[in-house]
């Protein structure tokens, strides 16, 4: 994906007599590999292995159970239900994500050099914590005062429930997902749309092709790699999300919000069951994997690159 | 103090290229050597092994006669002047030549006396605040140079110093160059690929190919004796005619038949070339500079000249250069000699001679006319077709 | 393109010159301009929106929340703010925030800065680690290490240690560190390191006064990410901390919410909006470099 990829670039190496001596970058590097293991990679083999016991708090002992945690899980119905709850999110994340960055990277794009300020708005909400998010949200979405239903009240429609009811909850938590993690995508999109050659875009439209279609037709599918890049994001960003949901709904109402990560603190944290959230976790990681696999071979299928 | 010798110096890289082979000289204390070759030849890494900026594979360098194989940069008290300068583009030019001061523990006070010093030497008084970037190319190589002078090291290594320059700035930082050397008597190590430079800045030139030392002697020896067919064709502009020709016996004397051309071989080049009386019958590589030709104006002897239809007349002023198609098969310099490489080509793919004269533009010829070109006949060159060294 | 249009005595061209289609005035004018500008127009009430209204509200006492519902509010006060500062959750996270933000700053660039160096210049056995070493926090998302790590927390006693966040924000940060530093100083011309080796420089003056003064766009960039990374963190603090001795701004917001029931918005967004205002303060003096920052470093 990366262009000059600093990992496989090794005509960089210094070749200084005497400034090769291997102990020195092992030295050098020993306390961040370090810090990185401990904090990165010892969690996910200690999950792993954890999932295999049956730890609770009920009991003192904990027993190997090999997948027994995971079939615990899976005969779960609050599992299946918070998976399809994930599901929806997740889908929902790219599909609103995906559209709204491309019109406005395309938008952007056109910019002139006096509006440039407005890329950098764009990014602003960058810098907003997932909580500070979810309470702007929480207070836009506000059913009797917030800004949506002011607009819908003035055009003759009666007030929506926005944080009340389960669907419209689950379309509120959609909607501030993507508003934290737009920029990004946007940017990624924005410099696809940036390495297209502009005439190829002018040939089109000599062609007779008007500026929609060259859109469909030419950028598009020139920009497949950063769409997927997009959609990588996007997705990992919504499968791992926890802040905002937590911050916004905690899981409500009822449990129209409750996702496969909060399900994971209700049962590590408020219900100690230490194996089951173990299996969970692992459970999320390679859903993650996965759905990232699977984009990136959806790319290498009908990508152009 | 800065003396370098190349004992048996090889590099092989990572990849298993072998940049420079069995490198063998000596670069005297205070002497100008310049290091000249093709593209790719070997010269920058040879220079960046004197300099510790590349590990020297096998054999010895020594400055001053310690083997500084193992030493870093630092410890060999050297400078070094890049192709690109290498400006630090956070320092001023004050403090890019203070740098080496610096890093050496000089005093801020004693650091500034020498950089004003070296600064006035080199006319960057004025350009002491700025930052490179605000500097012309001229000027940035000055600034190169500059740094390389303030610590007065044991030897200056310079890597085609004077590349980046337009042609007429070239010249100018030639002289200068040369000047700076010969007032500061450091030895120096300069590599460039360009002969002219070599022959105008050398104490002696140093020639290479494929990472092998052809031949180290003072310029005015290298032109008028080569020792191999690579140098002959590497040293002179433009370069010297060579071809295949065989040595015969005629008329008391030898003669050289190179198609069917034939000139006579004088006593005074069988002297600079005596084991050409042992190729008698045999095939040997020919040389002829192009300004040892002159239009015939009177009627010579067979064997003294040769008779041709003129190809082609570039006029360049001062002199002309006049091409003359021959059936004589032509010697390739840069081709690698030895293992049997020049053995008799196909003769379909045999390259014909084109033969170049300068020549007086008086007398230049036009295009298809046909002309009997004379020669000196003391500047004939003999090398042996297998190895490409000199027949002596 | 429409073959349509074609009769047999006109090739496409000629006809399309003097027949434009009648839509072809509104594409290539108020209709073309209103496809930038609807765009444009919508995404500046996207991102400012959420600000504005929260901005409002914050200007509000808490019935007038409901009484005035306008954007503009009738009467302006500052008290949700006074209120929120007031706080002495506010203040202690606060602090929280700022020795925690610039600790895993600092941090990540002193650890980080020697590795990158090492994985730009050196040729050593574990070099091939970099990707994998980079593509962790993708492999391995925080949200799942929250319970493992808190679990490690309370092993080592390091439950509800602002020095143990630190560390695990450290970790967090360094693999994007690490590769746009990497990717920084593999950028800088080899030729500056040995101009500074002959100069007489040892290898960590180079760094010193070369390597490291050229890197400062980067190590700007890394300093930003890291601090906003570990300003906004929730996920980790909710599974590290406890007590109000540890925890940072965003948990303490969390927390309000609860503490300060339904009813009070202004000071809940007070709250949210003064937890921004740093990293509003910084970004808008480098932009460029957040920009640039989270791009180079997404995209590994
Ligand atoms: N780092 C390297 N790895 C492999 N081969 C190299 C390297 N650097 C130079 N070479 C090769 O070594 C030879 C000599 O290079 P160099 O000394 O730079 O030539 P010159 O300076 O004479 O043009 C060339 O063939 C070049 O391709
Ligand atoms: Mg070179």
């Amino acid at each position: 994906m990366a262009e000059g990829d600093p990992s496989t670039d090794m005509a960089s190496a210094t070749r200084i007599v005497g400034w090769q001596h291997p102990w020195i970058a092992y030295l050098s590097s020993a306390p961040a590999m370090i810090i990185v293991a401990v904090v990165l990679a010892f969690p996910v083999l200690f999950a792993a292995v954890q999932s295999l016991y049956d730890i609770s708090p009920l009991s003192q002992e904990s027993p190997f159970i090999g997948f027994g945690n995971y079939i615990d899980v899976f005969s779960e119905p609050s599992f299946w239900s918070s998976l399809w709850r994930t599901g929806i999110f997740v889908f929902g994340v790219i599909a609103l994500g995906l559209t709204l960055s491309i019109i406005f990277a395309f938008a952007l794009n056109r910019v002139v050099s006096g509006l440039r300020f407005i890329r950098g708005l764009a990014i602003l909400p960058y810098i907003v914590s997932s909580v500070a998010a979810a309470l702007m949200f929480r207070t836009m979405f506000n059913s009797e005062f917030g800004f949506p239903n002011q607009v819908l009240e003035f055009m003759g429609f009666g007030a929506v429930p926005w944080l009340s009811n389960g669907v419209y909850a689950m379309i509120v938590v959609i909607i501030a997902q993507v508003w934290t993690d737009l920029p990004l995508a946007l940017l990624f999109i924005l410099g696809g749309l940036q390495t297209i050659d502009d005439q190829l875009t002018e040939a089109a439209l000599v062609d007779g092709a008007t500026g929609l279609r060259s859109a469909i037709y030419i950028s598009i599918p020139l920009i497949a790699p950063q769409i997927t890049l997009a959609t990588v994001w996007l997705s990992f960003k919504a499968v791992t999300s926890l802040g905002t949901v937590l911050a916004l709904t905690g899981g409500g109402p009822g449990e129209a919000t409750q996702l496969l990560t909060l399900e994971m603190v209700r049962l590590g944290f408020d219900e100690y069951e230490t194996g089951t959230a173990m299996a969970l976790v692992i459970i999320i990681f390679v859903l993650n994997a996965a759905l990232t696999l699977f984009y990136l071979g959806l790319q290498r299928k009908f990508g152009t690159k | 103090m800065g003396e370098v010798n190349f004992r048996n110096v090889m590099k092989r890289f990572d990849d298993g290229t072998v940049a420079v082979n069995d490198l063998n000289f000596d670069i005297e204390e205070g002497e100008f050597l310049v290091l000249v070759g093709p593209s790719g030849c070997g010269k920058s890494t040879s220079l960046r092994m004197v300099a510790g900026l590349e590990a020297i594979s096998g054999g010895e360098i020594l400055i001053d006669g310690e083997a500084v194989n193992g030493l870093t940069p630092r410890e060999r008290d050297i400078a070094m002047v890049f192709q690109t300068y290498a400006l630090y583009p956070h320092m001023t030019v004050e403090q890019n030549m203070g740098f080496p001061l610096r890093m050496a523990g000089v005093s801020a006070d004693e650091k500034a006396k020498r950089v004003r010093a070296a600064a006035s030497v080199l006319d960057l008084e004025v350009l002491l605040n700025r930052y490179p970037r605000e500097l012309s190319g001229g000027q940035r190589q000055r600034v190169a140079m500059g740094r390389a002078i303030v610590r007065e090291p044991r030897v200056f290594l310079m890597d085609e110093p004077l590349s980046n320059l337009d042609a007429k700035l070239r010249v100018q930082m030639r002289g200068e160059i040369a000047r700076l050397q010969r007032e500061l008597g450091t030895t120096t190590l300069y590599v460039t690929h360009d002969q002219v430079e070599a022959m105008t800045l050398g104490d002696r030139v140093a020639v290479m190919h494929d990472g092998i030392l052809q031949q180290l002697a003072p310029p005015g020896e290298l032109y008028k004796s080569p020792e191999t067919v690579f140098v002959a064709g590497f040293i002179g502009s433009p370069p010297m005619n060579l071809c295949r020709a065989t040595i015969v016996e005629e008329g008391g004397g030898l003669a050289a038949k190179f198609g069917t051309f034939s000139l006579s071989v004088d006593p005074s080049s069988i002297e600079k070339y005596p084991l050409v009386r042992e190729r008698i019958g045999k095939d040997v590589v020919l040389g002829t500079r192009p300004e040892c030709f002159s239009i015939a104006t009177e009627e010579l002897p067979e064997n003294k000249h040769i008779v041709a239809k003129v190809d082609m007349v570039e006029m360049l002023g001062a002199e002309a250069l006049v091409y003359l198609p021959t059936d004589a098969e032509q010697i390739d310099s840069s081709m690698t000699f030895g293992n049997g490489a020049a053995r008799k080509v196909a003769s379909a793919d045999v390259q014909h001679l084109s033969l170049v004269a300068r020549i007086a533009p008086k007398t230049v010829p036009s295009h298809g006319e046909t002309v009997s070109l004379g020669y000196e006949a003391d500047s004939m060159h003999f090398f042996d077709i297998e190895t490409g060294h000199a027949l002596r | 393109m429409s073959v349509t249009h074609t009769s047999p005595n006109t090739t496409m061209t000629s006809l399309r010159r003097r027949s434009p289609p009648w839509y072809r005035k509104w594409l290539g004018g108020p209709l073309r301009q209103a496809m930038v500008w609807l765009p444009l127009a919508a995404l500046v009430l996207w991102t400012m929106g959420p600000f504005l209204i929260s901005l409002s509200v914050s200007f509000k006492q808490p019935a007038q929340v409901f009484a005035d519902p306008g954007i503009i509010p009738a009467e302006p006060t500052l008290d949700a703010y006074a209120r929120v500062i007031d706080r002495p959750g506010f203040q202690k996270a606060l602090w929280n925030s700022i020795v925690i933000a610039f600790g895993s700053l600092i941090l990540t660039l002193i650890v980080g800065v020697p590795a990158a160096y090492a994985f730009a210049r050196f040729r050593f056995r574990g070099r091939h680690l970099l990707l994998l070493f980079s593509l962790l926090p993708m492999l391995a998302p925080k949200v799942g290490l929250m319970f493992p790590l808190f679990l490690l927390a309370v092993e080592l006693g390091a439950f509800d240690s602002r020095l143990f966040l630190i560390f695990v924000f450290t970790g967090m940060l360094l693999p994007l560190a690490v590769w746009l530093l990497v990717g920084f100083f593999q950028a800088i011309p080899r030729e500056l390191e040995e101009a500074a080796a002959v100069d007489g420089a040892t290898q960590f003056a180079t760094i010193r006064t070369v390597i490291l003064p050229l890197a400062i766009p980067a190590l700007i960039t890394v300093a930003v990410l890291a601090f906003r990374e570990a300003w906004n963190e929730f996920e980790l603090v909710l599974a590290l901390t406890q007590t109000a001795d540890s925890r940072t701004l965003p948990y303490e917001l969390f927390l309000m919410q609860d503490a300060t029931g339904i009813a009070d918005y202004p000071i809940q967004n007070a709250f949210a909006l003064l937890t921004i205002v740093p990293l509003v303060l910084v970004y808008l003096r480098i932009e460029r470099y957040v920009a640039e920052g989270l791009l180079s470093g997404a995209v590994k």
